[in-house]
C-alpha cells in the first residue's frame, strides 16, 4: 500500500476510468541441455554425460532450476535445482525423488523456483561421536551465523510493453536490509538491457529494446564480507498491434482476492486456446501488468509498493496441481498464488539455533553445540528469519524480502521451528513471538510486520493511505458491528531475553483486562513472547485484547474506483467517514482509523475496469493490563496460571527414607569444586574455598552462584548466597572432603565443620535436639583424609544458614586443591 | 461519409447504426451513476449478401488475432453529422440472423472499448 500524492488522489477519485490488464507468463531460457550417458541411479549428485547445447559457464550456483526427464526439455522424472556444472558433468543436492539413468536429459533453466533446501548431518568418519553439520549439501560452517548478510530487495518481477522501440524499466534496491547495519556494495546485471551492468544502490530506469524474457541479478556485499545475491526475471512484449511478440491474449481473470491471515493472494485465471498449454507450467511466474487511464485520457498507473512498477498488478506462480485443461471448450484454468502461498506448500527441515556471542568458538568449546550452524550471533527476529530463509530454502533468491517494517524488533534466545512449511516456520515465529505476521503484497513483495494490534498508539504509528468517503464506495458499506466483546479474558506471558552476552532473562505474565475476567466470551492464552518490560507486555496485552473485542470487526467496502494505492501489505491504515444519513444504521465514523484485512479484485475487460472490494477492520487502542506475578512453583494442570481463578496443587513432600548409604558425588576436573545435595531432587553446585587456613572459612564466600548446568526443578532454594530451606525438619548432612596431597605427612590433618544460621544468629552446634528446637552436627578431629563428617541438624521453614569448613591441623597443605563433596538429605519434616 | 474498419470500407453499408447506452455499474454513496469509461456501437444490416456475409466474417477473423481495430463512425455525440476514426477498438464476432432467401438477415457488428 502506498500514500498516494494529491494530484494522484485527484486521478484516483476521477471518473471515469479504464483499465487494460495484460497476462505475462514468464518463459525462461535454457542455459544448457546436458544428457547423461554414465551410470546414474537414485540418489546420485554427480551426474555425467554430455553437453548437448549452451554452457555450463551460464549456470548460476547453487538456484537454477533444471528439468529431468526422458526427452530433450522433459520434465516427466522431476525438477531439481543444479549445484554447478562443467561440460561433463552437472552437480545437484542430495536428492531422492529422481530416479537417475543413463539417457536421462537434464534442461538447466535460467529460472530459481521457490525450493526448501535441506541441510545434511552426517556421523564424522574419523570420530563416530562427532556429527558434520552441512547445509546446502556440502555448506561446511566457517562464520555464516556471525558475518550473517542482507535482506535483498531489487523491484519484483516485471513485464512491460516496448513503447516506441524501448521498454524502460526502474530498478533500486531500496528496501534492502543488512542484518548488521554495515556497509553494503551493489553490483548489477541486467540480461538483455542497453545497459548490462551498475554499481549503483538506485540505477534507475534500464532500456530494453528487444522483445523477450530476461533474467536481472543483484549481488550485495557487505563491509563484513557478507555476500547474497538474488534475480528477477523480466518480460519484454510487442504490443498486440505493434508486433509479434505478445502476451497472452485471450484470458479471464476470473477472481482474485487476498487476505493478511492467509498471507497472499490467489487468482484464477483461464486461458483460451492451446497455443499456451506449453506455458502454462506448475511453478511458471505469472504476471498480470497494466495500462490505466484516469479522466478518460491520462494515461497513467498508481499504486503497488515496488517503486515505478505501478504497471504490475499482479505478480505470483502457478501453483502445483491446479492447472485442469478444459478440451471441449478449448481452455486451460489454473490458480496463481503470491510466493507465500508458494512457500507454503513445501515443508523445510526442523532446525533450532540459539543465540551467541560466538557461534564459531562456543560449538567448538561446549559439546552442547555440535556446529557453528545452530548458534546465530545476537539473535534477533530479522536474523532467525534471515536464518531460516537463506540456509533452508531459496526464498531470499527470488522474492523481495522486507523488513523494514518490522517494528521494535527484540532479542531471542532460541528460534525453534518443527519440520513444517517455510512459511509456518517464519510466520509462527511473528505471530508467536511478536504479535505479527508474514504477508505478500499483490506484486510479491514479502512484508514481515508486527500486527497493528501488537503496535502501541497503532493509529499514530502507520501511516494513513487515503480517506474513505461515500463518494469512494459503491452502494452501502457491510459493516458488522460487536455490542459485546468475544474475549473475556486474556493471558499473556514471555521473556526478556538480555541479549548472547548477558545471558539473562526476566519472566513476564500479564492480563487483560485485569485480574477480573469479562462478563463474557473466552479466555485466550498465548505465551513465548518476545519482550522489553512487563510495562510493554501490560501495555501489548491491553491492545490485544481492545483489538480482539473491537466494535467494528469488520466492514466491507466495494470501491468505485481502481485504487491499486490499497493492499494488503504493508499494513496502512484508511481513515473512514460516515455521516448519520450514510446508512440505515446511522453509524457515524470521523476520520475513524482502520486496516485493511481483506481486499479482492474483479476485472471486466469489455468495460475496462478494474475494481476493489475491501474488508477492514478497527484499529483500537486498549488500557494496560495488570501483572500476573509469577510463582515459584510453576501452576500444575488445571491451574489457569495463577491469575484465571484456577487453583494449585501442594507441593508434594518427599516421605523420610533412608539415609544409608548416603549417595556418592563424584567430582570433576575442576578441583575447588563443591556438590552441595540439599534433597534428593535439588542440587546446588559452586563456590570455592579461597584459601585454606586454621580456622573457619565462608563456604559461601566469594562469587557463589548457581552453576550454569544446574536448574532448580522443584523451586526448593531462594537466594544464591545464603541457603534458604523451603521445609523444615531434620536434614542429615553429609560432608567429605579430599585435598590433593605432595607429601605423605600431609595425609594426617583434619577438617572441621559447621553450620551458623543467619536467620536466628546462633551457631547450630552442640547438644542434640530437644523438644525440636535444635540440631548437632559432628566435626572431625585428626582423621586421615579422604575425611567425612556425618551428623544431623534440625532447620526451620525459610530458615536461612551458611556452611562453614575448617582446616584443624597441620596447615602446610594451605594452597593445595581440594575436593570437598556436600551432602544435606532432608530426612524428616516436622 | 462510409463506415470503415481499419481504413476499409464495409462492401455494403450497413443499414443503421447506433451508440449503446452504457451500463451502469454501480451507483456512490453519494448517489452518483457509475459507468465505465468506454462505450459500445452497433452496426447492422437489415440484409447481407453471401458475398458480403463472407467478407464481414473474413474480416472479423483478420482482426481478432491482432487485437485491436481502428473504427471510422459517426461521432459520439457530435455537434454535426460527422464520422471520427477511433483507435484501439475491439470487434466482436458479427451475428447473423435467418437467411432469407439468398440474403442473411439481421446482421449485427458490435464495436466494443470505444473510447469516446
Amino acid at each position: 500500500m502506498t500514500v498516494p500524492t494529491t494530484a494522484q488522489l485527484n486521478l484516483l477519485n476521477s471518473h471515469p476510468q479504464m483499465t487494460k490488464l495484460y497476462l505475462s507468463i514468464y518463459q525462461p531460457n535454457t542455459v544448457l541441455s546436458f544428457q547423461i550417458t554414465g551410470s546414474a541411479a537414485k540418489g546420485d549428485t554427480v551426474l555425467n554425460g554430455n553437453t548437448l547445447s549452451g554452457s555450463h559457464l551460464l549456470v548460476e550456483s547453487e538456484v537454477f532450476t533444471a528439468l529431468v526427464g526422458t526427452t530433450l526439455g522433459g520434465d516427466e522424472k522431476g525438477r531439481i535445482r543444479v549445484r554447478s556444472a562443467t561440460a561433463n558433468s552437472v552437480t545437484v543436492p542430495i536428492n531422492s525423488h529422481i530416479d537417475w539413468a543413463s539417457g536421462d536429459y537434464i534442461t538447466v533453466l535460467r529460472y530459481v523456483e521457490i525450493n526448501p533446501v535441506y541441510q545434511r548431518i552426517i556421523q564424522d568418519p574419523s570420530n563416530p561421536m562427532n556429527t558434520l553439520w552441512y547445509k546446502y549439501s556440502d555448506v561446511a560452517y566457517s562464520n555464516q551465523n556471525t558475518t550473517l548478510g542482507s535482506f535483498v530487495c531489487m523491484g519484483g518481477n516485471y513485464a512491460g510493453f516496448l513503447d516506441g522501440g524501448q521498454c524502460n524499466v526502474y530498478y533500486s534496491a531500496s528496501g534492502t536490509h543488512n542484518l548488521k547495519s554495515e556497509a553494503m556494495s551493489f553490483d548489477w546485471f541486467f540480461q538483455g538491457a542497453s545497459t548490462t551492468g551498475s554499481s549503483a544502490h538506485t540505477p534507475g530506469y534500464i532500456t530494453y529494446t528487444t522483445p523477450g524474457h530476461y533474467m536481472t541479478k543483484l549481488t550485495v556485499t557487505t563491509s563484513g564480507s557478507a555476500s547474497d545475491t538474488s534475480y528477477r526475471f523480466i518480460s519484454i512484449y510487442d504490443k498486440p498491434e505493434a508486433g509479434s511478440t505478445n502476451p497472452i491474449i485471450e484470458w479471464e481473470l476470473i477472481d482474485m482476492s487476498g487476505n493478511r491471515d492467509s498471507g497472499g493472494y490467489t487468482a484464477s485465471i483461464r486461458v483460451r486456446g492451446t497455443a499456451y498449454e506449453n506455458v502454462v507450467r506448475d511453478g511458471a511466474l505469472v504476471i498480470i501488468h497494466a495500462e490505466d487511464w484516469y479522466t478518460k485520457d491520462t494515461k497513467q498507473s498508481i499504486g503497488g509498493n515496488a517503486l515505478n512498477r505501478s504497471s504490475i498488478f499482479f505478480s505470483g506462480y502457478i501453483m502445483n496441481g491446479t492447472i485442469q485443461y478444459n478440451y471441449q471448450d478449448g481452455y486451460v484454468e489454473f490458480e496463481v498464488a503470491s510466493p507465500t502461498e508458494v512457500m507454503k506448500s513445501m515443508e523445510g527441515f526442523a532446525i533450532d539455533v540459539t543465540s551467541s556471542t560466538d557461534p564459531a568458538g562456543q560449538s567448538a568449546s561446549d559439546p552442547n553445540y555440535p556446529s557453528g550452524w545452530v548458534l546465530l550471533l545476537e539473535m534477533d527476529g530479522r536474523r532467525a528469519i534471515y536464518h531460516y530463509l537463506r540456509w533452508h530454502s531459496t526464498v531470499l533468491y527470488c522474492t523481495d524480502f522486507d523488513v523494514n517494517f518490522f517494528g521494535t524488533d527484540l532479542a531471542i534466545e532460541h528460534f525453534t521451528s518443527d519440520r513444517t512449511s517455510i512459511y509456518d516456520a517464519v510466520n509462527t515465529l511473528m505471530q508467536s513471538t511478536y504479535v505479527g505476521e508474514v504477508v505478500s503484497d499483490r506484486q510479491g513483495r514479502i512484508f514481515t510486520e508486527i500486527a497493528v494490534q501488537g503496535t502501541n498508539n497503532a493509529s499514530g504509528s502507520f501511516a494513513t493511505s487515503m480517506e474513505i468517503e461515500k463518494q469512494h464506495w459503491i452502494e452501502t458499506p457491510m459493516i458488522d458491528e460487536r455490542q459485546v466483546g468475544e474475549m473475556s479474558f486474556l493471558e499473556m506471558g514471555g521473556i526478556k531475553y538480555n541479549g548472547a552476552s548477558a545471558g539473562t532473562f526476566n519472566a513476564f505474565l500479564s492480563c487483560a483486562p485485569g485480574n477480573e475476567p469479562g462478563l463474557r466470551g473466552k479466555i485466550e492464552q498465548a505465551q513465548g513472547l518476545a519482550l522489553s518490560s512487563q510495562a510493554q507486555l501490560n501495555t501489548l496485552v491491553g491492545n490485544v485484547f481492545a483489538y480482539k473485542n473491537s466494535r467494528y470487526p469488520n466492514i466491507d467496502y466495494r470501491l468505485a474506483g481502481n485504487y491499486r494505492n490499497l493492499d494488503i501489505a504493508p499494513q496502512e491504515l484508511v481513515s473512514l467517514s460516515i455521516a448519520q444519513t450514510d446508512t440505515p444504521r446511522g453509524v457515524v465514523f470521523n476520520k475513524k482509523p482502520f486496516t485493511i484485512r481483506n481486499m479482492s479484485w474483479s476485472y471486466n475487460p469489455a468495460n475496462e475496469l478494474l475494481l476493489p472490494s475491501i474488508a477492514v477492520t478497527e484499529v483500537t487502542q486498549g488500557f494496560d493490563g495488570d501483572t500476573i506475578s509469577i510463582p515459584d512453583i510453576p501452576p500444575t494442570e488445571g491451574d489457569s496460571g495463577g491469575g484465571g481463578g484456577g487453583f494449585y496443587i501442594p507441593p508434594i513432600i518427599v516421605p523420610p527414607f533412608p539415609v544409608i548409604p548416603l549417595p556418592t558425588v563424584t567430582g570433576t576436573s575442576d578441583h575447588r569444586h563443591h556438590i552441595l545435595t540439599i534433597h534428593p531432587s535439588c542440587v546446588h553446585v559452586g563456590g570455592t574455598i579461597p584459601s585454606l587456613s586454621a580456622g573457619y572459612v565462608d563456604w559461601n564466600c566469594g562469587a557463589f552462584a548457581w552453576d550454569d548446568d544446574y536448574t532448580d526443578p522443584d523451586g526448593m532454594w531462594g537466594g544464591s548466597d545464603t541457603f534458604i530451606t523451603w521445609f523444615g525438619g531434620y536434614y542429615l548432612i553429609h560432608l567429605e572432603v579430599e585435598p590433593e596431597f605432595t607429601t605423605a605427612t600431609d595425609t594426617t590433618c583434619g577438617v572441621s565443620a559447621k553450620i551458623v544460621s543467619t536467620t536466628r544468629g546462633t551457631l547450630l552446634d552442640g547438644a542434640p535436639p530437644s523438644g525440636g528446637g535444635n540440631f548437632y552436627v559432628k566435626a572431625s578431629t585428626l582423621l586421615s583424609f579422604p575425611t567425612q563428617l556425618v551428623g544431623i541438624v534440625y532447620l526451620n521453614p525459610g530458615e536461612a544458614f551458611k556452611i562453614y569448613a575448617k582446616l584443624v591441623t597441620p596447615v602446610s597443605i594451605i594452597g593445595l586443591t581440594w575436593d570437598a563433596y556436600l551432602t544435606m538429605v532432608l530426612v524428616e519434616t516436622l | 461519409m462510409p463506415y470503415k474498419i481499419n481504413g476499409v470500407e464495409f462492401p455494403i453499408q450497413p443499414t443503421s447504426g447506433r451508440w449503446t447506452p452504457k451500463q451502469i455499474f454501480g451507483i456512490t454513496g453519494d448517489g452518483h451513476a457509475m459507468y465505465p469509461g468506454v462505450r459500445e456501437f452497433e452496426i447492422r444490416w437489415g440484409l447481407l449478401d453471401a458475398t458480403g456475409t463472407n467478407q464481414l466474417q473474413n474480416f472479423f477473423n483478420t482482426v481478432l488475432v491482432t487485437g485491436t481495430a481502428v473504427v471510422e463512425l459517426p461521432k459520439y455525440a457530435s455537434p454535426g453529422w460527422i464520422f471520427y476514426a477511433y483507435t484501439g477498438c475491439l470487434v466482436r464476432e458479427p451475428e447473423f440472423g435467418t437467411y432469407f432467401n439468398t440474403y442473411t438477415q439481421d446482421v449485427t457488428l458490435t464495436v466494443s472499448q470505444i473510447r469516446t
